[in-house]
């Protein structure tokens, strides 16, 4: 069964769909896992990249299935894909790649029209559970990729995850999400005390390397200050800026397999998503519950 | 001579890189890099090899398929040649989001020449009825196209909003 991993942070421009993209392709070539990354994210950076964005176009050109018809499949009317219909959950699949040992990395992509479901949300918080119930023994890691807001997309990813990754950069404001997330967490583990969901870690992310400004300083310390406070884990290897990521992610690539990626810059992300699968694969490990 | 003083040159390089990085980060990443080069670093210990290739030419292999499977040879050796026309995936890079796409965990080398010796290797080893989806995608793969498609994309976006 697999392990569902959402990378959230109420704050936006913090590397969410980066790392969760950047993870998934380390997963599937480097441990050999079978990966689905589940786009949650209406502006669909995610399926863009991953894709490329004329396959993103094409797909939606030819009536490509998105995480928008999950949510709307049992809307009358103003689905994504028109009238309501039953929807068969691996149409909403695509194959990104399917290596020779097993191991693939696939996707299900979004739309803008995710949207509608936010303004009409009653009762679809369960469907993307629903679908991932039906999927996940087809995967060994599923990460969700989720908007800067919270809302029922954001309880839909919490009812699928175990674990909750939070990119953070450090600048101004970079904790100014926490309070959100520990209370929409807990108001969720209290209406589902059933559901097992735990903050697996904080990581910084994009920063620069050497020479670090005092208000990065200040900011680092105020995180870690918050992250003791509710007993969330700072990861130790931390996700300098690069260049390569930004041509990573124009390209759909993985790091390092992006041409001009320094080794160091590869290495930094090797030992940091060698300390995510730690954390994510040993279940005895403690991994602090929001206090 | 030569051969020692560039041994305990290269002692001296490692043990700073793992003074540096760690002696766990040193090995994984001297590790991947011979997974990656398949095992190109000679072994000082190892017998010494003759100047004969390891591994026989694309073009030969090529040859050796014509009799086993003259289809997957007329696929392969067809796509060879574009390649090597530079008709299809010109740059590095194009062989590179190509290799990605079509299953190919890691490519190596610096060289369009190396890496289209790479591809094909790994092109003669897949199944025939896999050969034709995949070879049509290579056409895909180029820097124009890439740029072609942000422009489609944006284009899209626009006219939804």
């Amino acid at each position: 069964m697999a392990v569902c991993v959402s990378l959230i942070n109420m704050k936006g421009g913090v590397g969410k769909t980066t790392l969760a993209t950047q993870i998934a392709w380390f997963a599937a070539r480097d441990r050999d896992k079978k990966v689905l990354l589940i786009d949650l994210d209406p502006q669909a950076n995610a399926s863009q990249s991953v894709l490329s964005p004329q396959g993103y176009v094409d797909y939606l050109d030819k009536g490509g299935l998105t995480v928008a018809d999950i949510f709307e499949q049992f809307t009358p009317t103003g689905t994504a894909a028109g009238s309501p219909k039953k929807l068969d959950p691996l149409n909403t699949i695509v194959h990104r790649v399917d290596y020779d040992d097993g191991s693939c990395f696939h996707i299900v992509p979004s739309r803008l029209e995710l949207s509608w479901t936010l303004r009409n949300p009653t009762g679809k918080e369960t469907l993307l559970p629903r679908f991932v119930a039906k999927i996940e023994q087809e995967y060994d890691l599923i990460i969700i990729d989720c908007s800067p807001t919270d809302s029922i997309l954001t309880d839909a990813a919490y009812h699928c995850s175990r674990y909750i990754l939070v990119p953070i950069r450090a600048e101004f404001l970079a904790s100014i999400g926490f309070p959100l997330l520990n209370r929409s967490l807990k108001a969720f583990q209290m209406r589902h005390e059933d559901k097992t969901i735990e903050v697996c870690g904080l990581v910084f992310n994009d920063f620069t390397r050497g020479n670090v400004k005092r208000e990065h300083k200040i900011a680092r310390s105020d995180v870690r200050a918050k992250a003791a406070q509710y007993g969330w884990y700072v990861f130790k290897n931390d996700i300098p800026h690069s260049d390569s990521y930004f041509r990573a992610a124009r390209d759909g690539m993985p790091i390092d397999g992006t041409k001009g990626t320094q080794w160091k810059v590869k290495s930094e992300f090797e030992a940091f998503a060698k300390e995510f699968f730690d954390r994510i694969s040993d279940e005895t490990k403690t991994v602090t519950k929001p206090s | 001579m030569k051969r020692k003083l560039s041994q305990s040159l290269l002692e001296e390089t490692v043990e700073l890189l793992v003074r540096h990085f760690g002696r766990e980060a040193v090995e994984s990443a001297i590790k991947k890099e011979r997974a990656e080069n398949n095992d190109k670093c000679e072994d000082p210990q190892a017998p010494k090899r003759t100047s004969q290739k390891p591994n026989p030419s694309v073009g030969s292999m090529l040859d050796d398929l014509a009799s086993r499977d003259f289809e997957k040879h007329r696929l392969l050796a067809a796509f060879y040649a574009q390649l090597k026309e530079r008709k299809v995936l010109v740059d590095s890079q194009d062989i590179r989001f190509f290799a990605q796409t079509i299953g190919m965990k890691r490519i190596s080398g610096k060289s369009r020449e190396d890496l289209v010796g790479h591809l094909m290797r790994f092109l003669l080893h897949q199944p025939a009825d896999r050969l034709p989806a995949d070879l049509k995608k290579a056409v895909d793969f180029s820097e124009a196209q890439r740029q072609q498609g942000f422009s489609i994309l944006t284009d899209k976006l626009l006219k939804n909003s």
